[in-house]
């Protein structure tokens, strides 16, 4: 137990705690947006999957691992656009439509990767993580907090931004009309279907960037199949959060402290438990979790529905 | 399913399917595969000689099973995407059933592991109903958060306590004993597994289910519109977790039909995705048993062919996943409501033409009236 | 397009270069294509004169017996003007870094070498092992390769059925038959070697283990580390972690963190591309790791103190010699620590390289003359 607790205080495990949370908040947060304006997003997986390709893809050709994020924000916004055309042009079946998403990225980026790189691709221009002068050198503070790839202070940042956008300006009121009344947004001569669009990107460019966080900060390479399901632990967040972005960051937090801890009862030999009983244990948790907080929030009144004018 | 029942929409997901392949097989062309030497080999690889027929439907019956389950649920208003855990599940009890009653009758055996395994199946998806009925949680992330935890239980046990001790160590179960094994029929010119014939019956037990009891009308009722089916006095939440289970068991007769007819032994990658296959085979057949029927033998058939087209013209199996999404994508926009909205309205306005025209000829036959503007 | 044209061309140009040399001097020609890879030819041309000093007491040598030229009745022999067609069947994806891809990177080298036509099935479901092996048998491959050891018994199942083709089965322990013969390379005796290697090099004399799964071989390699490493520190403390799987980059490299946050120095994997993750953790950690597989120092030229060498390209090239060179007789094989398909890459990065280099050879022959023994593990002892 003692171990436990020295684990758990440890500078390491927080910081690697830190580190898995990142594209569970940027992906987390993305969704928050596009849920309030009442797009339910199931491809969020394939999102961040086609966002850690197209971010290789692009590093791997320019060298440049910014335009290698640019470029994985903007895989995610495709996926998203063909979630947009399917579910808000057309009215289509979000839940399917989403279903169809994810079978495609994982389809589609496995047989681009094996074209595209064959069997002999390596690292590719990456990002190491930033040491932040001075602070950095804190005692625990330092490796935790100021030493991390640049992916970690942009889901912050962006975190703070979506949720101030959200909550403190027209712009976001608009998007969360657009979940709750679309009729009312309606109404004042606002467009449903263009403000459920931007919210829309907004979660596409924000999963691609939580999947090329995963290939450019984590991995430095391509690999079937990367994100894992990162995607629908995402999902299960975003219910756990309310619908609140700043809380993405908390609830991302906890399940990866989750997942830290499930790789290092491994690997520290805490407890004589088969890795794959410690490998259960974030799912688990995220399922314990999310019962809890199923019934305390109430999920946007318009979430799912498509909306077409009366 | 003769041609008579060929309706508007049979003929919907036909161009679907035509128009997702052709999609599919132009990504292929595009990307710089060989199709001169790729479609033969799909094709020879799904229907070519008797071999390639007797994969395609022994590659149909776990996602016939799964797809059936998902189609209950989908019925009720349920996503059901947790088959590849209840497959798992299923599997692992029967494993372990089979190892500790040694039943020698092959009738019983097979009947035992297959009643363990439907429970089995039944139980982890009605955890998954539980949770939606009475602490509303979503079905689509719970049964995903239950795959995992399913495929992990059943990898933790073929490592540990139901690994094979005499295969080298080799992490997977010892063969499930004669008796438990599925047979094989020979029908002259084809060998047709059981467990397709099994698949069959479950097909029209379903259809029964959905199409000729009261509980189907209640799912129907239920998916159409789950406020009128409170205010008709349906037990909402005994539906939801009914409708789970029976999916569930299903999947995990599914997942026992693979052990027992074709893999005979359990291991960590047991199940290929039949789980997320099965949705697609749903969404095609139109959540109907006999569409799934004919949906998982067009599926199956297309995982025999990529395969094949991958050994032979070296074209990499995942496109066989592309097809599958492009299919499902254009089956959404087909049956979206913008475009049933226009296609209603389209018919109104032929409707209306044709009056008109009618109106017209008659006008004309009776020159002493005048026009009808 | 271009891809293909180019395979056609190979194809074409080594049916030529095979008519052209397929006269009695078979195995001269084979012998002369060996450059490009030196360390091979000892081992497949020149096994007679070491009498197997390691056979490990499973098989009475299976190697050396048919050397003379039985040439007549080897499908290569039967058939000059055809190419031989060689097809292999991988559990996992082919660019897994490890395992599989080191076993596809044969299939080039095949074709140069020998002048055979390949094909490959990648990250193979477990429910088309049969069709895969069958598919390739009835579609004229002569020689249908299935890399790993749950192909064994799949090999047992379907090359009855096929008496005119050859199924060759990498890493697995138990198959001989006619037409049928599986290769196992004494993996655990070049991890001993490994452990020798890491203890040597530790300072905290604390070392950490990570591999994929626990399979009974791959345990064996773990198991055999630990005991090499405690041979010369005994107080040394190994840490030794399965992680479920090879595929998993973010999770070899967490673990390998979290392993290194407790005080380990020097990490080792079996573990494919979650591999990779653990010598990107011992990079960015700044502590040292050993590689698996093939030489790895070019990953982390800073990082990588050596790599436990098991050459499983080699093998399934050296597999298919047999087949070509007429010594195939169906009879199980397995490759020692005296093959060039296993041992250690050059130590690197410390200071003390020469002293572990020497320590390494004097295991080695330890091994081979039988005065260490290396216990083939199969359990996870903790």
């Amino acid at each position: 137990m003692d171990s436990l607790i020295e684990l758990f205080i440890s500078t390491a495990f927080v910081a690697s705690t830190m580190r898995l949370a990142v594209p569970l908040i940027l992906a987390g947060t993305g969704e928050v947006i596009s849920e309030r304006a009442g797009i339910l997003n199931i491809g969020l997986e394939g999102m961040m999957l086609m966002g850690s390709f197209t971010a290789v893809l692009a590093a791997d050709a320019t060298g440049d691992p910014w335009l290698g994020a640019l470029a994985g924000a903007v895989g995610g916004m495709a996926v998203a656009a063909v979630h947009g055309g399917i579910v808000i042009v057309w009215s289509g079946d979000q839940i399917v439509s989403g279903l169809a998403l994810n079978l495609g990225a994982l389809g589609l980026t496995t047989y681009l990767s094996r074209r595209i790189f064959g069997t002999g691709q390596s690292e590719v221009a990456h990002f190491e993580p930033i040491d932040i002068p001075l602070l950095s050198d804190l005692p625990f503070l330092g490796p935790v907090l100021f030493a991390q790839s640049p992916f970690f202070y942009f889901a912050l940042a962006a975190a703070a931004v979506l949720s101030f956008v959200l909550f403190r300006t027209r712009f976001g009121l608009s998007w969360q009309a657009a979940g709750e009344d679309p009729d009312a947004l309606d109404s004042v001569g606002i467009s449903v279907g263009r403000t459920r669009w931007t919210a829309l990107l907004v979660c596409g460019a924000m999963a691609g960037f939580g999947g090329a966080s995963i290939s450019l900060a984590q991995l430095f390479t391509f690999i079937e199949n990367m994100t894992g399901g990162q995607g629908f632990i995402a999902l299960a967040l975003v219910i756990v959060t309310r619908w609140r972005p700043m809380w993405a960051v908390g609830i991302a937090l906890f399940f990866a402290a989750a997942d830290a801890l499930s790789l290092r009862i491994q690997a520290l030999d805490l407890a004589a438990i088969p890795f794959q009983l410690s490998l259960m244990l974030p799912l688990v948790l995220t399922l314990v979790v999310y019962g809890f907080a199923a019934r305390a929030g109430r999920p946007p009144a318009a979430l799912g529905r498509p909306w077409t004018k009366a | 399913m003769g041609l008579a029942l060929l309706g508007r929409e049979h003929f919907v997901v036909l161009a679907v399917m035509a128009l997702g392949l052709a999609l599919s097989l132009l990504m292929l062309a595009l990307t710089g595969a060989d199709l001169s030497e790729a479609l033969p080999a799909l094709f020879n690889g799904a229907l070519g000689d008797a071999r390639a027929i007797e994969e395609t439907l022994s590659q149909s019956i776990p996602i016939m099973f799964v797809g059936l389950g998902v189609s209950i649920g989908l019925r009720a208003g349920l996503f059901n995407i947790g088959g590849e855990g209840q497959i798992y599940v299923a599997a692992l009890t029967a494993v372990v059933v089979s190892q500790a009653l040694p039943v020698g009758n092959p009738v019983l055996a097979v009947a035992l592991v297959l009643v363990v395994g439907a429970m089995a199946g039944g139980l982890w998806a009605g955890a998954a109903g539980w949770m939606r009925a009475y602490l509303g949680m979503n079905e689509v992330i719970t049964t995903i958060l239950l795959n995992g935890i399913g495929i992990l239980l059943a990898g933790w046990a073929v490592h540990g306590p139901v690994r094979d001790t005499d295969g080298g160590g080799y992490p997977w179960s010892e063969k499930i004993g004669e008796p438990f094994r599925l047979p094989v029929m020979d029908l002259g010119p084809i060998t047709v597994p059981a467990g397709f014939l099994l698949a069959l019956g479950a097909a029209a037990a379903v259809w029964v289910l959905l199409e000729r009891t009261v509980i189907g009308v209640e799912l129907r009722t239920l998916g159409d519109s789950p406020d009128a089916a409170a205010y008709a006095g349906l037990r909402v939440t005994m539906l939801v977790v009914g409708a789970m289970v029976c999916a569930g068991a299903l999947a995990g007769v599914g997942g026992v039909v693979e052990l027992a007819g074709k893999q005979e032994r359990l291991s960590d990658f047991f199940s290929p995705g039949y789980g997320f296959t099965a949705i697609a085979v749903a969404l095609v057949g139109n959540a109907r048993a006999g569409g799934v029927a004919l949906s998982a033998l067009f599926f199956g058939a297309l995982t025999a062919g990529a395969s094949s087209m991958e050994r032979i013209a070296q074209v990499p199996a995942a496109t066989s996943l592309v097809a599958q999404a492009i299919i499902v994508a254009l089956l959404v926009l087909a049956r979206s409501d913008r475009l049933q909205r226009w296609v209603r309205a389209r018919r109104q306005i032929s409707r209306m033409l044709e009056e008109q025209a009618l109106n017209d000829r008659l006008a004309a036959d009776r020159p002493a009236e005048g026009r009808v503007v | 397009m271009t891809r293909k044209l180019l395979g056609l061309l190979a194809v074409l140009a080594a049916t030529a270069m095979l008519a052209a040399s397929c006269g009695d001097d078979e195995t001269a020609t084979t012998s002369g294509q060996q450059e490009p890879a030196p360390t091979a030819a000892p081992a497949a041309d020149a096994p007679d004169p070491e009498p197997e000093p390691e056979p490990a007491a499973e098989e009475p040598a299976a190697e050396p017996e048919p050397e003379p030229e039985p040439a007549a009745e080897e499908p290569a022999a039967e058939e000059p003007e055809e190419a031989l067609r060689v097809a292999l069947v991988l559990p996992g994806s082919a660019n897994d870094k490890g395992f599989n891809q080191l076993a596809f990177e044969a299939l080039p080298i095949l074709e140069s070498e020998f002048g055979v036509e390949t094909a490959y099935s990648e990250a193979t479901p477990v429910n088309e092992y049969v069709q895969a092996f069958e598919d390739f048998a009835s579609d004229g491959y002569d020689i249908v390769i299935g890399q790993g050891f749950q192909f064994g018994e799949i090999a047992a199942e379907v090359a009855p059925n096929f008496p005119d083709n050859i199924f060759l089965v990498p890493n697995t322990t138990n198959l001989s038959g006619t037409n049928m013969q599986g290769i196992q390379p004494a993996s655990h005796h070049a991890a001993y070697l490994a452990g020798v290697a890491a203890a040597m090099a530790t300072e905290s004399n604390q070392i950490g283990g990570i591999a994929g799964h626990a399979f009974p071989i791959i345990v064996a390699q773990m198991e055999a580390f630990a005991i090499g490493a405690r041979s010369v520190a005994p107080d040394a403390d190994v840490t030794i972690t399965y992680l479920g799987t090879f595929d998993d980059v973010e999770a070899g490299k967490e673990t390998a963190r979290a392993m290194i946050s407790s005080g380990v120095d020097i990490v080792y994997h079996i573990a494919d591309a979650a591999g990779i993750g653990v010598i990107q953790a011992a990079r960015e950690e700044g502590v040292l790791a050993i590689g698996w597989g093939g030489d790895q120092t070019e990953i982390a030229p800073d990082t990588i103190l050596t790599s436990q060498i098991v050459n499983q390209t080699l093998l399934v090239v050296e597999s298919v010699r047999a087949v070509v060179d007429g010594s195939f007789d169906g009879q199980q094989r397995l490759m020692g620590l005296d093959t060039p398909v296993l041992g250690m890459a050059p130590v690197r990065v410390v200071d003390n390289a020469a002293e572990i280099e020497a320590g390494i050879a004097e295991a080695k022959a330890g091994i081979l003359d039988g005065s260490i023994e290396v216990p083939f593990i199969a359990e996870p002892s903790n």
